[in-house]
């Protein structure tokens, strides 16, 4: 499953980045998308994994992050739903 | 005897050749359907100058017929493509121009990131590019190990041109790591960013 991260701050967003880059994760910096907000920003897409997982991964190496969402192709049309 | 070709979705200057080979035949009126209005000035401007009559233009829906009355049996004149304006192409996509890895200055890290998400939009707007050129520091991107690669590859497999400097590969000696585009030189980059609408990032 396609996960997106959002954060608050864009620096939140490169250090998740690097993190993920370091430990050789199936994961990219992609522009915030805007079905999630019209705000500017940049988001991390998870290509395959699940909620539960990326929240670990996160937490444990001390990540902040705002919303996690699940992003899926519904009858050709990419919809996010929020992860709580 | 009256005829009838359709260019629709003829890319130029194939409508001006098309019309080109049916004056040719035994006919004395030709009509010539076309769907944009770069071929109709192209194939009037064409019938005219081989000394022909343009009787009328109609405009059908989204396309115009256009009848010509031949006069005489003139020799075949060769035509060159660049006489006619080509480039004038309603459905063609922009040439981005990038000359270093990142958007911008200021923070090198921040400009990498966001060359990346701007490549990966690029995959998911609509108006994709029809050709991107890359110089100098942006030769990276297409590398082996890039993180940018992917999603390169993916715009060139959807039909984007890409074309790298040979020069500036040979320079960061990774001329041998190219996984995207073609290698092209200053002529031909010249030559398509003084011709063709252009971004540069």
């Amino acid at each position: 499953m396609e996960i997106v991260i959002t954060f608050k701050l864009t620096h939140n967003a490169m250090k998740a980045k690097r993190k993920v880059l370091s430990d050789k994760l199936s994961a990219e910096i992609i522009p915030t998308p805007r079905e999630i907000s019209k705000e500017c920003g940049f988001s991390l897409l998870f290509h395959d994994s699940t909620s539960e997982d990326v929240r670990d991964y996160l937490d444990t190496n001390e990540l902040k992050f705002s919303k996690i969402y699940l992003r899926a192709v519904v009858e050709g049309v990419r919809k996010y739903e929020e992860n709580n | 005897m009256k005829k009838t070709i359709d260019t629709s979705g003829q890319a130029c200057p194939k409508p001006v050749l098309m019309t080109k080979d049916a004056l040719v035949e035994n006919i004395d009126e030709l009509v010539v359907v076309v769907d944009n209005p770069a071929a109709k000035e192209n194939v009037s401007r064409f019938a005219t100058k081989q000394g022909h009559t343009i009787k009328n233009i109609k405009d059908v829906g989204t396309k115009f017929e256009i009848t010509i009355l031949k006069v005489g049996n003139k020799e075949e004149t060769e035509i060159s493509a660049e006489e006619f304006n080509c480039a004038v192409l309603p459905s063609k996509g922009k040439t981005i121009f990038l000359s270093k890895n990142k958007v911008g200055e200021g923070d090198d890290e921040l400009g990498q990131n966001l060359m990346k998400a701007f490549i990966y939009s690029l995959i998911e707007v609509e108006n994709t590019p029809s050709t991107m050129i890359f110089m100098n520091s942006a030769v990276k991107l297409c590398v082996e190990g890039a993180e940018a690669l992917p999603n390169l590859q993916k715009l060139a497999e959807s039909g984007v041109e890409m074309l790298v400097c040979g020069t500036c590969l040979n320079f960061f000696g990774i001329a041998e790591k190219l996984r995207v585009g073609n290698v092209s030189n200053m002529y031909d980059i010249a030559t398509l960013l003084t011709s063709e609408n252009t971004l540069t990032i």
